[in-house]
């Protein structure tokens, strides 16, 4: 059956490495090499695993949990048994999957808030289990309740269950020698098929139903939906999906340890759904692939990727609540008019002074004009309030069609600036110095626009 | 005392209010009638700065208050006691009534407040109207029945000395021997040469204790009289009173 | 006894292992309730509250050593030591209200669903943590240890009776004496600061016309409105309260685990700050403080009487987990609706 299968799958797979080559020699140029391409392909994955919850009005950040789980059993599987990539795939999914159940059930009957706080308390556990694991394991041998049914698991897990000693997890060390099976090819394959699988959910009778849950549970309910049902069976998808990436994930790293799955790559793997949007499934493949690449484009950023991670996440929610992809949707851009699109200028420009401001050690070696700590961050402050408070008194007074306060921050900000640099006094002029000058012509910009004024 | 010219509000695309017009002039009972979703309550959170007019303006005592928030507006005096009584049910009676003076008593700081016996003797006023309140001061607001908690929120809005009082459907949910209470009480206030704009589905009641009244009818005034003329009205008559 | 054999404390210094619960439950409510003040005002989890924590702790670290904090260690102090509490209280105050403006205003305003504002604080959690990574390096850091009175106190020999410090020495003394408690005098000061805010803030919020415009908008914003309330302003210091709060938890954990300071010290604070209020009852006030001394009294349980002590994190988590499923309102709080 196994080798059917393969047979099957080995020239789709061949075909796929083929046709990928050149576009891998193409990235590799603008710094996006193999190792990165597949890691963004993964964390599209990621992102579609939780959007089958979001997209279920379920809030689960239980997704780095069930990605650990996936990575551990597929390591072990490979280093203790030697399975290939499709076994530990298919064992890590069921694991995943089957342990999402029990989880589910309870869980999924808290709501907002609550269930958002009650997955991130799992993963936290998923987390400390398997750091641990190893002690627990002979606590459990040892012990008289549990030993005879710990025994035959732990069989599957480690050749010698007698010794004094198990090494399973390895705890913060984690799984090292894994072999490297996972290939650009693989992933592809899987997310095109995972793609396919989407579009027919969407259309599908299950995809309406969910769709209906995250409207309003209770009108679904009422209108004969089983909400519990396919709340788990959404649960369990994304548990098994979030298992897969793991599994890739462990195959594609040689070492795995605990601490790369716990909230910090929970919250990751949010960003990836709100950044791409949740309006359809095609959003949280395209910001996990997006804001993993980010960092690796922006060489200069690299440093900064949890910053930029963050600011994504903040200026995502608070300005573009409909991700990325509503950005391609027409009806977008014909709402809010102008005035929303001269508002949306200022304040994009009013964030990136704000940003050089915070990281001031970007413009000039330490030191804005000379200022040291103390009088630097006052200079920031007055800088960037003077800004908002400009932009603000625009929104509530101004009734016209351009402002003039703005323009004129925003002329004399590019003016002086340059200025300083001609006369010499800023020494190096690093990217934040060209970031704040863009920042401040989007501010003068953003008064130049002009709207009607019945617009506000 | 209040006057509205041309006020259009919109939810999105939706146009709650058409253009509307009207005045309230100092001592006078004005009531709004019409339908469910005629837009009876989006006027008064309009006027009481929860909802922000997309156009037309709203003068207060000759002060245009379009663009001030709702709190600033309850600082003038423009007190309004909203749907469904909207007391604070984990506060006592006695805090739900000092929270009716809080712009009173000057704030969170209280700076250039009044002093706590004035407001006191306010308090005392409202338990004197209402003597069933003064019983239970010291319980929960939460646990009181539909009528005393209405009773409350009028005795709340009075606490603020307003200039003018908006009612919204003060007799929503109420069974009938306290409807007629709170119009009872409603006659009182007017006697007192309160002002008030008393927002009423029950047509036939507010026609009674109005000066004057404005129908509405899908967000526009359909009509407006003299209350007294209203009553007599077959149109009316069969859409309201019917 | 028996009942000791069973709980396997035959063998721990109890009185001793009590004082350490009291102070660390009394850190942990400090921080728990700035959790709490904001959801209970609000509606919304703060899970930038632990950056604050940790925030508080370099702006105090910064008053008192000065701007060499920024590249290296902390050699001498430039200021005294005492100038760090207040500057950790209305820095972490002041970010706390900077951050309502920037992450939640806006969405406040736009009527955005309370899930996107979990969303967007989890945003400033990271920049915060990435950002104090960058500008003070992730290297642990603290004050030098000469100039923080951390030794344990055990017996009275030499005391001063005109110091007021050493009367508390002498008091602790006399009692703890014979049980052989140790408790240093930066512990002491976590336990009085934690006690003085908690009934401060207990005082506010249950006398003050303050505490009741705070409540009056917690119940219902609009109603407040309408009553005349400001609530954009009782927001601001709902906001500036809850940092302070978690500024003052900053500082102190800082100075009683010195060296302790790190872009990271808030990480296990957050998960364990929520399971405090949600054993405690989301949005309650007194449930913080009470949830606060039970987490504290369980970790020290478990890492003294029982052999799983590495597991004690896990076991918080466990009891929060199953506090979730079984009354997610917690042990102090109201019945609530967020659940089918």
């Amino acid at each position: 059956m196994w080798g059917l299968l393969d047979s099957l799958l080995q020239p789709i797979l061949d075909l796929a490495t083929q046709l990928l080559e050149p576009l891998l020699e193409r990235l590799a140029t603008v710094g996006l090499s193999e190792p990165v391409v597949q890691f963004m392909l993964m964390n599209a994955i990621l992102g579609v695993s939780i959007y089958l919850t979001l997209n279920c009005g379920m809030f689960s950040l239980a997704n780095a949990g069930f990605m650990a789980i996936g990575a551990y059993v597929g390591a072990i599987l490979t280093t203790q048994h030697g399975a290939t990539l499709g076994e530990a795939l298919l064992y890590g999914m069921l694991v995943a999957g089957i342990i999402a159940i029990p989880v589910g059930l309870p869980v999924l009957r808290l709501r907002n808030i609550y269930l958002a706080i009650a997955t991130i308390g799992f993963g936290e556990i998923v987390r400390l289990i398997i750091l641990h694991f190893d002690t627990l394991a002979v606590e459990f041998r040892d012990s008289k309740i549990f030993g005879p049914i710990a025994r035959p698991i732990l069989k599957l897990m480690v050749e010698d269950v007698d010794a004094r000693r198990l090494e399973i997890t390895l705890g913060a060390r984690g799984i090292t020698r894994i072999p490297v099976y996972t290939e650009t090819a693989h992933l592809v394959v899987f997310l095109l098929v995972l793609s396919y699988f989407l579009y027919r959910l969407h259309h599908s009778r299950m995809g309406r139903a969910m769709a209906a849950i995250r409207q309003d549970e209770r009108v679904a309910a009422s209108q004969g939906i089983n909400v519990v049902y396919y709340k788990n069976v959404a649960f369990v998808m994304g548990a098994m999906l979030a298992g897969a990436a793991g599994v890739f994930n462990a195959l594609a790293t040689r070492t795995i340890e605990p601490k790369a799955y716990g909230f910090d790559k929970a919250v990751d793997i949010l960003a990836y759904a709100v950044l791409g949007g949740l309006g359809n499934w095609l959003g949280p493949i395209l910001g996990g692939l997006t804001l993993t690449a980010i960092p690796e484009l922006l060489r200069e950023l690299r440093e900064y990727s949890g910053v930029v991670t963050g600011v994504i996440l903040l200026l995502i929610i608070v300005y573009l609540p409909g991700g990325l992809t509503s950005l391609m949707i027409p009806s977008f851009w014909r709402n809010g008019g102008r005035y929303e699109f001269a508002k949306r200028v200022t304040t994009a420009g009013v964030v990136l002074v704000g940003l050089v401001n915070v990281l001031p050690y970007q413009i000039d070696n330490g030191r804005i004009l000379g200022y040291e700590f103390w009088g630097l961050i006052i200079g920031n402050m007055v800088i960037v309030g003077l800004l908002l408070w400009v932009r603000y008194t625009r929104q509530r007074q101004n009734g016209g069609h351009f402002s003039l306060p703005l323009m004129g921050v925003g002329i004399t900000g590019v003016v002086l600036f340059i200025a300083l640099a001609l006369v010499g006094k800023i020494d190096h002029l690093a990217v934040g110095y060209y970031v704040h000058l863009i920042g401040m012509a989007l501010v003068g910009l953003g008064g130049w626009i002009s709207y009607p004024a019945e617009e506000r | 005392m209040l006057a509205i010219q041309n006020l259009e509000v919109r939810y999105g695309a939706i146009i709650a209010l058409r253009g509307i017009s009207f005045a309230v002039e100092q001592g006078q009972v004005v009531t709004l009638i019409g339908a469910n979703g005629a837009g009876k309550s989006t006027t008064l959170n309009t006027i009481s700065g929860l909802v922000k007019a997309r156009m037309g303006s709203i003068q207060f005592q000759g002060q245009a208050i379009n663009t001030w928030g709702a709190d600033r507006i309850a600082q003038h005096g423009l007190i309004q006691v909203p749907e469904g009584r909207q007391i604070i049910a984990t506060m006592t009676v006695q805090e739900n009534l000092e929270m009716g003076a809080y712009p009173r008593a000057g704030g969170w700081l209280g700076w250039r407040g009044e002093s706590s016996d004035n407001i006191q003797a306010d308090i005392e006023d409202v338990f004197q109207r209402f003597p069933r309140l003064r019983e239970r001061r010291r319980q929960k607001a939460g646990s009181l029945s539909g009528g005393e908690q209405q009773m409350l929120a009028l005795g709340r809005a009075l606490v603020a000395q307003p200039k003018l009082m908006m009612l919204d459907e003060p007799s929503m949910g109420l069974a009938p021997v306290l409807v007629n209470e709170v119009f009872a009480i409603i006659k009182d206030l007017k006697a007192e040469g309160k002002t008030i704009l008393l927002v009423e589905q029950n047509a036939r009641k507010a026609l009674d204790v109005a000066d004057y009244a404005y129908v509405l009818e899908r967000g526009q005034i359909a009509k407006s009289a003299p209350a007294f003329d209203l009553r007599d009205d077959a149109e009316v008559i069969e859409a309201y009173l019917g | 006894m028996e009942i000791l054999h069973f709980l396997g404390l035959e063998n721990a210094n109890i009185p001793a292992q009590l004082m350490n619960a009291i102070w660390l439950g009394s850190l942990y409510s400090l921080f728990a309730l700035g959790y709490a003040i904001v959801f209970s005002v609000l509606g919304i989890l703060n899970l930038s509250h632990s950056a604050i924590f940790m925030w508080g702790a370099y702006f105090g670290l910064a008053a008192s050593c000065g701007t060499s904090v920024y590249d290296g260690k902390c050699v001498e102090l430039n200021h005294a030591l005492w100038t760090a509490i207040p500057a950790a209280i209305i820095g972490g105050g002041i970010l706390a209200v900077v951050i309502d403006r920037i992450a939640f205003y806006p969405l406040r305003k736009r009527n955005a669903p309370r899930l996107s504002q979990l969303i967007s604080s989890i945003g400033v959690a990271i920049i915060l943590v990435n950002l104090a990574q960058l500008r003070f390096t992730a290297e642990r850091k603290g004050f030098p240890i000469a100039d923080v009175p951390n030794t344990p106190i055990n017996v009275p020999n030499g005391l001063d009776i005109e110091q007021p410090l050493d009367v508390a020495r002498l008091a602790l003394a006399l009692v703890f004496q014979e049980s052989g408690v140790s408790i240093s005098p930066i512990q002491i000061l976590v336990i009085i600061v934690a006690i003085l805010l908690m009934v401060g803030l207990s005082y506010v919020v249950a006398r003050t016309r303050l505490g009741k415009a705070m409540r009056t908008v917690a119940f219902n914003a609009r109603v407040g409105n309408l009553l005349g309330i400001n609530t954009e302003l009782i927001y601001m210091i709902a906001f500036f309260i809850s940092g302070a709060l978690a500024g003052s938890a900053g500082i102190l954990f800082a100075l009683a685990r010195n060296p302790a300071v790190d872009p990271f010290m808030g990480d296990s604070l957050a998960l364990k700050g929520l399971t405090v209020i949600v054993l405690g009852g989301l949005g309650s006030i007194r449930g913080a403080v009470v949830g606060g001394f039970l987490i504290a009294l369980i970790e020290v349980y478990i890492n003294t009487a029982t052999k799983y002590g590495y597991l004690d994190q896990a076991f918080v988590f466990m009891l929060f987990f199953f506090i979730l499923l079984v009354r997610p309102q917690g042990i102090l709080g109201q019945p609530i609706e967020d659940r089918a």
